[in-house]
């Protein structure tokens, strides 16, 4: 009993550690110069990529904020009118038919997606620039605030619609004074999720943005590119942030609401 | 009649749900309408409330028609099989409801909901939420949702089917008191053959989008189809 | 069919964000692939069809990527399944479930650096085994990014789906109520071997199918990990397509839109497939 009780425990560390380990990686990195074959540790800890990255002409700065503003634009865009279609596909006769066409753009490779979908974006003068990457991000977004909404419009909230309609109250009425508050912590779990969507893309924003529109993820890849580690890390560790303060965020209302 | 019916249809895709209703009903009176599930009672009462629309066929409340009525401005209260307490909202807001959409001052508010508790024992539960209160208690309080903007008619759907035996029974000894108290012109739909014939001043039966009702007591309770005969003569031979 | 102002609207917008570029992506790349637009095109032809055929590159890039898919994704359901089965108490609160949810903050690109970093020639766990003194030079540390088993792909890929993995079966586990199954299997005499393998496995496998094949669908169409931790050759599906259009190959660029006019029609058929066989739909 205690022998199988000790090798759990082992395993249950490794997991901890297999979690954990990267984000403390990336966060020495960060801060780290010189770090030669063999030594584990960087020989030289440093705040100066930081600095370097946000005072001294780095840039990382002004891409953070890209990407807040696309991210923050999909969130809202994607969050409002999915809420708003959604109850029209829930409702429809032919809901199965045209969730199912939600589907396919979300399930397709944004990558190639974006790819097949360039020409017109040229056409449009949508490449290169923030309002390009905010369109082409909400084609993924939108269909997956849709189908995240669909499962809301059930019978019980058609009940609701209807009880406040006999009780002499309009269509907007119920949507201001019942729908919105029953759906309040669902509006906020979809918004971060279509943030998340937009602020970990780099496929297709890519193709979309031809690199011109440096966000986060591009920046790491050039840093990448570029075999500069440490600036690479520190962008990661940029990427990474607002996600972890989120899904703290995030899962501790999911956690309120089971109870 | 305050309440009339006229030849009521509707189709859902191929299946005929109610086949050509009429019906007429005083004021002050409560209809019971038994039938068994799936008979077209809960479509013929959405269609009265407007929430669902008829194929043909007329509904006249106090010798207007209100057949093309928004169901918002018909005034009339559907109350649905469960309590459906609005769950963002306490007791109190859930009672004030009606009036708040009317946009009545608050203190006409406050001092109507505050009789409406009153008259449904409701007083201590004021500032709870719906998921604090029982199942009768929620009842309760759709009840008086319902009351307080003093519709000329309520349509009840199978009401206390959620609740155990004994607050059923408290349940409908209270309508009984708030229905006269408050002269209620009602609907009353149900499955049980007890509570059709204990609620209703008149009594009628709906079976396959068919309705029927009965001149009094007696000749419901003489039907054949009703079950009432069987019901007798099983207690009989026990 | 529209009765209200919000019924157009609604329609508008499904259409414009939905339906319009789905239409106009695939109609585009279709033509392009026949020849019947583009800066070459000469009308319609198969050329550029049996041109791609000509080798096996474009069957061995999509075989590829489904065995990508596949290897991640046992190993995920595989791990995740056992944290359900043997922790889910010790995952479903505390600090354990805070930190399975560590991978759902990082993106893909994040994750394959990192990975890249981890894992190679001269990275964190070949610097470990030269200080533990399991290997003498940095050669000699084997190649796990860039491999020829794509080790680092589905190492990296492995660590993405994890989390998500992880949270389906500790909740399955609950609703699907596995717990008061074991007892009663075990009180029919069942030992727990057989009440693992007969009862909960077989219950969280069939509850999960769609999900499983879900996930598949989107993994097929990867693109970060690979790009950075894959070869040159065999590529997946993305890096291929990118490559084929993106590269200043004229002649290339046909090939390209119908190596994803196959990857469209694959993803799509696979997915009407799980939509009709899932009755419920699938949750995100």
């Amino acid at each position: 009993m205690s022998t199988t009780f000790k090798k759990r425990n082992i395993l249950l560390w490794l997991l901890a550690i297999s979690f954990i380990t990267p984000i403390i990686t990336l966060f020495f990195l960060s801060f780290s110069k010189n770090w030669r074959f063999p030594a584990i540790l960087p020989q030289q800890f440093t705040l100066d990529n930081w600095s370097y990255l946000f005072f001294s002409g780095g840039n990382i700065a002004p891409s953070f904020l890209i990407s807040l503003v696309i991210a923050l634009s999909v969130a809202l865009f994607a969050t409002l009118l999915g809420f708003i279609t959604s109850k029209y596909i829930a409702y429809h006769k032919y809901r199965k038919k045209l969730l199912m066409l939600t589907y396919f753009p979300f399930a397709l490779s944004p990558v190639i997606f974006a790819l097949c979908l360039k020409y017109y974006f040229i056409k449009m003068s949508l490449t290169g620039n923030v309002q390009g990457i905010i369109l082409a991000q909400l084609i993924i977004a939108f269909p997956y605030s849709v189908i995240f909404f669909t499962g809301f419009w059930n019978q019980r909230i058609k009940q609701y619609e209807d009880l406040v309609s006999t009780l002499g109250g309009t269509t907007s009425y119920a949507f201001r004074k019942i729908v919105m508050p029953i759906a309040k912590s669902l509006i906020l779990v979809c918004f971060f999720q279509c943030f998340l969507i937009s602020w970990f893309e780099f496929g297709l924003t890519s193709i979309i943005g031809y690199g011109k529109v440096e966000t986060l993820t591009i920046k790491v890849y050039q840093f990448i590119t570029e075999a500069n580690i440490f600036y690479a890390a520190l962008s990661c560790c940029l990427l990474i942030l607002p996600p972890v303060i989120l899904l703290w965020f995030n899962k501790k209302f999911i956690i309120q609401q089971a109870k | 009649m305050f309440l009339e019916i006229n030849h009521i249809k509707k189709k859902y895709k191929d299946k005929l749900v109610i086949q050509d209703v009429s019906f007429g009903l005083e004021a002050h009176q409560t209809l019971s309408i038994l039938g068994k599930s799936g008979c077209g009672k809960s479509t013929l009462l959405k269609i009265i409330a407007g929430i669902e629309e008829q194929d043909n066929g007329d509904v006249f409340l106090n010798q207007k028609n209100i057949s093309n009525t928004k169901s918002n401005e018909r005034n009339i209260v559907y109350l649905f099989q469960e309590p459906l307490l609005f769950p963002n909202l306490n007791v109190f807001e859930n009672i004030a409801f009606g009036l708040r959409i009317r946009k009545l001052a608050y203190a006409d508010v406050v001092k109507k909901v505050e009789e409406m508790l009153e008259n449904l024992e409701l007083k201590d539960h004021a500032k709870k939420m719906p998921h604090q209160i029982s199942g009768g208690q929620k009842q309760r309080v759709a009840f008086g949702r319902a009351l307080i903007i003093n519709p000329p008619l309520i349509l009840l759907d199978e009401p206390f089917s959620s609740l155990d035996v004994e607050t059923r029974a408290t349940m409908q000894q209270l309508y009984k008191t708030i229905a006269e108290k408050f002269d209620i012109t009602a609907l009353f739909v149900t499955h049980d053959l007890k509570e059709a014939l204990l609620m209703g001043d008149k009594i009628s039966y709906m079976d396959k989008g068919l309705l029927e009702i009965f001149d009094s007591k007696k000749d419901f309770i003489e039907a054949d189809k009703t079950g009432v005969k069987s019901e007798i003569e099983f207690w009989n031979n026990f | 069919m529209f009765k209200k102002p919000i019924n157009i609207i609604s329609f508008l917008l499904l259409f414009v964000f939905a339906i319009l570029p789905l239409v106009l992506g695939f109609g585009f790349a279709v033509a392009y692939s026949f020849g019947l637009i583009g800066v070459l095109n000469q009308g319609f032809t198969l050329d550029n069809w049996s041109a791609l055929f000509e080798n096996n590159d474009v069957v061995i890039s999509f075989l590829y990527s489904g065995w990508l898919a596949i290897a991640s994704l046992t190993l995920s359901v595989v791990i995740s399944m056992a944290i359900a089965i043997f922790f889910h108490k010790k995952f479903s609160k505390g600090i354990y479930s805070y930190l399975v949810y560590m991978p759902l903050a990082f993106p893909s690109i994040v994750a394959a650096f990192f990975f890249a970093q981890f894992l190679g020639n001269s990275g964190i766990l070949s610097r470990i085994c030269y200080q533990l003194g399991i290997i003498d030079n940095i050669q000699s540390f084997p190649n796990l990014v860039n491999d020829q088993y794509s080790f680092g792909i589905i190492v990296a890929q492995f660590f993405l789906s994890l989390p998500f993995f992880t949270l389906l079966y500790t909740g399955l586990y609950q609703t699907e109520r596995i717990d008061d199954y074991t007892q009663l299997a075990n009180s029919l005499g069942a030992k727990n071997r057989q009440s693992i393998f007969r009862i909960s496995i077989p219950i969280l496998l069939k509850k999960s199918f769609p999900n499983i094949v879900m996930y598949f669908i989107f993994k097929i169409g990867a693109y970060e990990v690979p790009l950075l931790l894959g070869r040159s050759s065999p590529e997946t599906v993305s890096v291929l397509a990118v490559r084929k259009l993106q590269k200043f190959n004229l002649y290339d660029i046909p090939q390209g839109y119908a190596v994803a006019v196959i990857y469209t029609i694959i993803i799509l058929s696979l997915l009407m497939l799980v939509l009709k066989t899932n009755k419920n739909e699938y949750d995100i």
